[in-house]
């Protein structure tokens, strides 16, 4: 179990995250905030790149810093921003990281293989990845997160720079992974955890300001979300008084889900998902 | 309530097991860091994205020296001349590759991953240090033997004068990745060393000379000792330490 | 063991990762680690894996040990009540407690079969109460319960000042006996 322990970090006098207090048993949570609400910094003390200012995070009860080379053994990362050399080709380059995690050499070719077949990049295995989109980047990322088969996986924003059916693949991925391991991913897009995440975190305000089941989420919104048809003359007067989560243009109609205000007779009641309370939490 | 003890036995049993698994490991030394390594990455590993690095120290350093020599060649004070040049300049070759490796290590996109492995960026920058230190040595030695037999001027006290500054600077550069986060103190301190033994030989040659010529070898040998002893153990203070990105 | 022998095991095992050593020393808090977590399970096979797992956790992390800021003894139990109370909030340990047959609990020998049960259940009842308490009480109550160590001690292990955790117990206590009352 990994623990975070009333955890404040601040940058001089900015504060970044405060008092932060999350349990992670095996399973996907899905971290889900706006940009700039702390998402990037808690991976960072998530993965000893960086350390609280105050608190504690505790792996099995032990704090991770102490635990220092057993802890990195345990971890699989992927950044934001996946660093690679361009000369080098998929299978030199996570070969490379293998030997850094200190694998055992006879196994790497094997795994490495499996991996690329994992992310679907076993045909261009020896061509350089100079020549790579950012999703095939991507993948490549999450394959050399997966080498050491970590108990503790944290991918941040892993589906940036996806395309649709590149992120269909991610999902599935991930949920064939989380069976005897933490994954953690950060997002701001929520559809990329709605399906495959156990648990939600959202941040806010640098505070987690809720932690629970997706279904947990949409239950509180349940009553509150309704759909609409308007023709689309009427649409500025409509969103002056009532909280518009998403619109849909067809002709000269506009297709609404809202919230808040009074509702017409017109309006049906939706079933809310976990967008519409992304939506309301964050305005 | 009262506690039941398992019998003496299965204590020890469960001692035993304890101290099995934890596989309680020796604290690295130099030596067992660098055969560790070596053993478990292999050199191509550790050095995977510093031959860029390497080869424009050595491009950079080579041009200085031809110039260097080109220039003692036609001049009156050959000896003297080489000693200052040689004291001045044979920290340059070590700057050059470690802090553009140090830099490009900490600046790389893949930064974060590999602080994030069990070897992390920090250990391949202590082992990189180490080869660095040794290879800089090694060129700077050769060096001043080749412009002692080029010019046949006396190689000892050259070589002397040269190791010595060499080894003051590899100590300061250990200690400043131990202490201080940015390289930016080294640079300012080469640039202060080389701008202040310049201008010292242009001003008083004189006494500049005779002060570098004055102390006698067996003194430099000496320095050159303990200044490796210093460096040695800073080192295996480095190598010890926990790593982790922050503070680096 | 005096506190010199103590400190030289110790650096031992630093320094040269001696075998001996830390078996010596292993040995030497054997008895007393174990009390502490056998207290809280009643199980002679569970404590003896806590007690490994304890020990365990604290020889990985020695290297980080710095016996300037705290001794020895402080900081086994500082590692021995994280744990416990990681063990005792863990999913997989309420799951095991709420199906466990009663025939397999391991009882001690002496005494009627239902007291001993019923000392077991009863154990088992407050483990899940403090388990649901914030980290801190509960380090609190298990140190002071089942360690048996004094506020001072206690505060030093968790690096709090004493008079917290007076407040905090007295006030934890309240708490538990005006609820106990209730039902």
């Amino acid at each position: 179990m990994l623990k975070v322990c009333d955890v404040t970090k601040r940058y001089g006098k900015f504060t970044v995250l405060e008092h932060i207090d999350l349990e992670f048993t095996p399973g996907v949570y899905g971290l889900l905030a706006p940009n700039g609400a702390g998402k990037t910094t808690l991976m960072k003390l998530l993965t000893t790149l960086a350390f609280p200012t105050e608190g504690e995070i505790r792996y099995d009860g032990v704090e991770i810093r102490t635990m220092n080379a057993a802890y990195r053994e345990l971890l699989g990362y992927l950044p934001q921003q996946m660093g690679y050399y361009p000369n080098q080709s998929p299978i030199q380059f996570l070969s490379y990281l293998a030997a850094l995690k200190g694998m055992d050499r006879k196994l790497v070719p094997d795994r490495v293989e499996g991996l690329l077949e994992l992310v679907g990049l076993l045909d261009v295995k020896r061509k350089k990845m100079r020549t790579f989109s950012g999703g095939m980047i991507q993948r490549v990322g999450i394959a050399q997160a997966l080498l050491n088969d970590p108990k503790i996986l944290i991918l941040d924003e892993p589906t940036a720079g996806l395309d649709p059916s590149e992120r269909v693949r991610f999902r599935n991925i991930i949920a064939g992974l989380s069976k005897d391991r933490i994954v953690i991913l950060s997002t701001h897009i929520v559809s990329d955890v709605e399906s495959v995440a156990n648990r939600i975190v959202f941040l806010k305000d640098h505070q987690v300001a809720l932690e629970a089941a997706p279904e947990e989420i949409c239950l509180t919104m349940r009553g509150k979300v309704f759909e609409i048809s308007l023709p689309d003359t009427e649409l500025p007067r409509f969103e002056q008084s009532h909280r518009v989560l998403s619109i849909r243009q067809e002709h000269n109609w506009v297709h609404l889900r809202f919230t808040d205000g009074d509702i017409p007779a017109e309006a049906v009641p939706a079933e809310p998902t976990l967008e519409d309370a992304f939506l309301v939490f964050f305005r | 309530m009262s506690v039941i003890y398992p019998s003496d036995k299965q204590i020890q049993a469960s001692v035993q097991n304890i101290c099995e698994k934890a596989s309680l490991t020796r604290r690295p030394n130099l030596i067992s860091f660098l055969r560790d390594m070596s053993r478990n990455l292999g050199l191509r590993q550790i050095f995977t994205g510093t031959w860029d690095v390497i080869l424009i120290s050595c491009m950079l350093f080579g041009l200085a020296a031809v110039i260097g020599a080109l220039d003692l060649r036609h001049s009156v004070h050959q000896l003297q001349k080489a000693s200052v040049f040689l004291f001045a300049f044979s920290p340059v070759f070590l700057f050059l590759l470690f802090s553009l490796s140090l830099w490009k290590e900490v600046e790389g996109t893949s930064y974060p991953i590999k602080m994030t492995c069990l070897y992390t960026a920090r250990h391949l920058i202590a082992f990189r240090v180490f080869c660095i230190t040794c290879c800089s040595f090694a060129v700077v030695g050769l060096y001043a033997l080749f412009l002692s037999a080029f010019l046949g001027l006396p190689g000892l006290p050259l070589l002397c004068v040269s190791l010595s500054s060499l080894f003051l600077y590899s100590l300061l550069q250990i200690q400043t990745v131990l202490s201080v986060r940015s390289n930016l103190t080294v640079c300012g301190v080469l640039a202060v060393w080389v701008f202040g033994n310049c201008v010292g030989s242009q001003l008083w040659p004189e006494i500049y000379w005779e002060l570098l010529q004055a102390v006698p070898a067996a003194a430099w040998v000496l320095v050159d000792l303990l200044l490796a002893l210093m460096f040695c153990n800073r080192y295996g203070i480095y190598v010890r330490r926990v790593c982790y990105a922050e503070g680096l | 063991m005096n506190d010199q022998k103590e400190a030289f095991l110790i650096r031992r095992i630093q320094r040269q990762g001696d075998r001996q050593a830390a078996e010596e020393l292993v040995s030497a808090y054997y008895r007393e680690i174990y009390a502490f977590a056998y207290r809280q399970t009643g199980d002679v096979d569970a404590a003896m894996d806590l007690t490994q797992e304890i020990f365990l956790a604290a020889l990985q992390s020695i290297q980080r040990y710095d016996p300037k800021r705290a001794g020895f003894r402080t900081w086994l139990y500082r590692i021995a009540s994280h744990k416990l109370t990681d063990l005792f909030r863990s999913p997989a340990y309420r799951l095991r407690q709420s199906t466990i047959p009663i025939e397999e609990l391991s009882l001690p020998d002496d005494g009627s079969p239902e007291e001993q049960w019923l000392e077991a259940d009863q154990l088992r009842q407050i483990q899940l109460r403090i388990a649901d308490l914030p980290d801190e009480i509960q380090s609190i109550l298990r140190l002071r319960f089942y360690g048996e160590a004094g506020f001072r001690q206690i505060a030093e292990i968790l690096a709090l000042p004493e008079g917290t955790v007076k407040t905090k117990y007295y006030t934890t206590i309240r708490m538990l006996r005006e609820e106990a009352n209730r039902q």
